[in-house]
C-alpha cells in the first residue's frame, strides 16, 4: 500500500523554479499494477523515485506499507529500500566487475530478510527469468534484453512487496519489451505491487490502472482497453 | 555461498580501475618508501655517527697551563706529562655551561721494568666516556682497583697477571689499536693510583690529589667553540685546546642530508596527496550511478562511506607495503651507494629498528590514506541516491 499526500517537488535552477511533482494525492493498493504514462519532463520519474525513497520530496507526506518514508532516518530508510522495495531502471546497471549471478546477489550485501541461501535464490531467479545458463557470464557478454532480464531477477532478490520501474523497456525492441512486460505481469500475479513509468502509452493494456502526469500534475486515466493480451 | 560481501565488490572493481588504482598505489609506494628510506638513513648514519664520535672521544682538553707547551707537545690523552693539576679542576670544568660530560686522567709514572717502558695512565670508570670505547671487547661493568687495561702494543692476554710498578695487576681488557700512545699504556683506576702513591712506590711521577687532564664532551646545540671559550674562562690555571673530532662535521653534514630527504618525503607528499584526491573524486563522480544503484538496494550511507573509505585504505595499504618493501631491498642494494652519497658510513640498523621503520613508514602512509579517503568516502554518502542515478553514466 502506497499513498501520497500533497507531494511536492520543486528544484531551484539558474532560470526560475521548476514543479516537478505538484500536489500528488495517489493511493495504490497491494497487488495493483499501476502504469505513470506522460512526456518526457512532466515528472514521472520524480514521483517514482519520491515513492521509492531515493529522493526527498519538498513537502508532503509519503506512506509505504504504513510507514511515513520521509520522516524515517537514513538507516530505516535504506532497509525499506533494501527489503520491500525492488527497482528497475532503464539503463540495467549491473556491476561490470561482476557476473550474473553475483550481480543478482549483490542486495543482499545491505540487507536480506530472505531466509534461503543467496546464491540458490539468485540461480532460481534467473532461471525464471530464463537466463540460467547465463550465470557465469559478464555484463559485457550479454545482449540488452539480457542485461534487463537479470536487473529484473536483481530486483526480486530480497523478496520486496512492491517493484518500481522507471521505463525499463526504453531501449528494447517491440519483441523484447513484450517479452519484459510479459515478465512484470508474471511478478503482478505473485502479488507483487508493480509501478512502472513508461512513455509508452500502447503499453496501458498491460495494467489494472493508468496514471497520467502532465507537468507534475498527476491524473487518473479512464477507460483503457488493452487490446494486446 | 553466503551473502554478497562487500569486500568482494570492492577488490573486484579495483581490478577495474586498473590504471588509476594503480596511480593511487604509486603515490601511497612513493610516500612510505621515501619516508622508510630517510628513516632508515638517518637511523643508519646517526648509530654510525654516535659510535664513531664516542670512539673519537672528546672535543678538547683541559690541561696545566705551561708558557713551553704547544698544542702538539699537549696533546695528552694517555700522553705522559710532568705537569699536573689539582683534581679539583674536574669538579669546576665540569661545572662550566656547555660542558656535558668530564672525565679525569692521570699520568701515574712509566715503568721502566717492562721490555719497553710502560706508560701508566689512571683513569675514572664512573667518569670515562673514552677508555671504555677503545676496548676491544665489551666489560660490561667498571674496572676494579686491582686490575689494568692494555694498550694494543703492551705484551699480556685477559685474565694474565702483570706485575706494575712492583704491583699485581690482571689484565681485565685490551684496546683497540688506535695509532697514539694509548697503544703503548696501561689504564688503571684512579683509586689503584692512590694506593700506589700512598704505599710510597719508587718511579711515580704523580702525587696525591693530582690529575693531569680533563677531557670534555661539549653540548653540541652551544659549539665547541663557545664552552672552550667558557672554560678557559672559568679556569684560569689550564690551557683547553680543541681535540680535532670530525664528529661535529659528520654530525652537520648528515643534518644537512637529512633535512634534504626530509625535504624530498615533503615534496612527495605535497604531490601525490592533490594527485590521490583528484583520482578519488574522478572515481567518485565516475561511479555516482553505481552508488545511486546500490542506495537503491538498500545501502546506507554508511555502507556507502565504508566501502568508498575501505577501497582508499586498501590501495594505500597495498601501495604503502609495496613501497615500503621495495625501499627495504633497495636500501640493502645500494647502501654503498647510499653511504656514499651521505658520505658517511652507515650502520645496518637491528632487526627491531628496521621492523619499526618499517612499520612507521606503513602507519604514516596509512594516516594520509585514512585523511585522503575520507572526502570521496563522504561525497558517496552524500549524495541524494535519485540525483547519483540521473546523473551517472555507466
Ligand atoms: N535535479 C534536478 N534539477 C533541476 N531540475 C530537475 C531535476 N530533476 C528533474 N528536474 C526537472 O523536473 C522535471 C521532471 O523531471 P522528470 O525526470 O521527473 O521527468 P520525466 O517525466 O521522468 O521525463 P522523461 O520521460 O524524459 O524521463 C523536468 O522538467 C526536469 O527538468
Ligand atoms: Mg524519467
Amino acid at each position: 500500500m502506497i499513498e501520497t499526500n500533497e507531494v511536492m517537488k520543486t528544484y531551484e535552477t539558474l532560470s526560475g523554479r521548476i514543479t516537478a511533482l505538484d500536489q500528488a494525492n495517489i493511493s495504490i493498493k497491494d497487488g495493483e499494477f499501476v502504469l505513470i504514462v506522460g512526456r518526457s519532463g512532466s515528472g514521472k520519474s520524480t514521483l517514482l523515485s519520491i515513492l521509492g525513497g531515493l529522493t526527498r520530496p519538498s513537502s508532503g507526506k509519503v506512506m509505504l506499507n504504513g510507514k511515513d518514508l520521509w520522516a524515517m532516518n537514513d538507516e530505516d530508510l535504506s532497509e525499506v529500500r533494501g527489503s520491500e522495495l525492488g527497482f528497475v531502471f532503464q539503463f540495467p546497471g549491473l556491476l561490470p566487475t561482476l557476473n550474473t549471478l553475483e550481480n543478482v546477489m549483490l542486495p543482499t550485501m545491505f540487507c536480506s530478510k530472505v531466509e534461503e541461501d543467496p546464491s540458490e535464490r539468485a540461480t532460481i531467479l534467473l532461471q525464471t527469468v530464463g537466463l540460467g545458463d547465463k550465470l557465469d557470464s559478464f555484463p559485457n557478454q550479454l545482449s540488452g534484453g539480457e542485461l534487463k532480464r537479470a536487473a529484473i531477477a536483481r530486483s526480486l532478490m530480497n523478496n520486496p512487496s512492491i517493484i518500481l520501474a522507471d521505463e525499463p523497456t526504453g531501449d528494447l525492441d517491440v519483441n523484447t519489451e513484450k517479452e519484459i512486460m510479459d515478465m512484470f505481469c508474471r511478478i503482478n500475479k505473485l502479488g507483487k505491487t508493480v509501478v512502472m513509468v513508461t512513455h509508452n502509452q500502447d503499453l496501458a493494456c498491460f495494467a489494472s490502472r493508468v496514471l497520467s502526469m502532465e507537468r507534475g500534475i498527476v491524473s487518473e486515466e479512464e477507460g483503457q482497453k488493452c487490446e494486446r493480451i | 555461498m553466503g551473502r554478497m560481501k562487500a569486500n568482494t565488490v570492492i577488490l573486484r572493481g579495483a581490478k577495474r580501475r586498473r590504471f588509476r588504482n594503480l596511480a593511487v598505489m604509486l603515490c601511497f609506494a612513493f610516500i612510505a618508501g621515501s619516508l622508510l628510506v630517510t628513516g632508515m638513513l638517518m637511523a643508519g648514519a646517526q648509530s654510525a655517527v654516535r659510535t664513531g664520535s664516542e670512539r673519537l672521544g672528546p672535543d678538547m682538553i683541559a690541561v696545566p697551563m705551561d708558557p713551553t707547551a704547544t698544542s702538539n707537545g699537549v696533546f695528552l690523552i694517555c700522553q705522559p706529562s710532568d705537569l699536573y693539576l689539582p683534581s679539583s679542576t674536574y669538579d669546576e670544568v665540569l661545572g662550566t655551561p656547555g660542558v656535558t660530560q668530564a672525565a679525569m686522567q692521570a699520568y701515574v709514572g712509566t715503568d721502566q721494568a717492562w721490555p719497553r717502558p710502560l706508560i701508566v695512565i689512571a683513569y675514572e670508570p664512573s667518569q670515562d666516556f673514552t677508555i671504555r670505547s677503545l676496548l676491544a671487547s665489551y666489560l660490561g661493568r667498571s674496572l676494579l682497583d686491582n686490575e689494568v687495561l692494555l694498550g694494543d702494543s703492551v705484551y699480556g692476554s685477559i685474565g694474565d697477571t702483570v706485575s706494575i710498578f712492583g704491583q699485581a695487576f690482571t689484565v681485565a681488557g685490551r684496546l683497540d689499536p688506535t695509532s697514539a700512545s694509548a697503544d703503548g699504556s696501561a689504564f688503571i683506576t684512579m683509586d689503584a693510583a692512590e694506593r700506589l702513591v700512598n704505599d710510597g712506590v719508587a718511579g711515580l711521577s704523580m702525587q696525591p690529589g693530582q690529575i693531569s687532564a680533563v677531557l670534555i664532551k661539549a653540548d653540541r646545540s652551544v659549539g665547541t667553540d663557545t664552552v672552550l671559550h667558557y672554560v678557559s674562562a672559568q679556569n684560569p690555571n689550564v690551557l683547553v685546546f680543541p681535540l680535532n673530532n670530525q664528529g661535529q662535521g659528520i654530525s652537520d653534514q648528515l643534518s644537512l642530508a637529512s633535512q634534504g630527504l626530509y625535504l624530498t618525503v615533503t615534496v612527495v607528499i605535497l604531490v601525490s596527496l592533490p594527485l590521490i584526491l583528484l583520482i578519488s573524486a574522478m572515481s567518485v563522480n565516475e561511479r555516482r550511478r553505481e552508488i545511486g544503484l546500490m542506495r537503491s538496494m538498500g545501502a546506507s550511507q554508511k555502507d556507502m562511506f565504508k566501502m568508498f573509505f575501505a577501497e582508499g585504505i586498501y590501495l594505500a595499504a597495498a601501495g604503502a607495503l609495496a613501497g615500503a618493501a621495495a625501499a627495504t631491498i633497495s636500501l640493502f642494494l645500494f647502501q654503498g651507494t647510499f653511504s656514499r652519497l651521505l658520505q658517511t658510513e652507515l650502520v645496518s640498523p637491528s632487526m627491531l629498528d628496521m621492523t619499526m621503520q618499517f612499520l612507521f613508514a606503513v602507519l604514516v602512509a596509512m594516516l594520509l590514506a585514512g585523511t585522503a579517503a575520507l572526502w570521496p568516502a563522504l561525497k558517496a554518502s552524500r549524495m541524494d541516491p535519485y540525483d547519483a542515478i540521473r546523473s551517472g553514466q555507466n
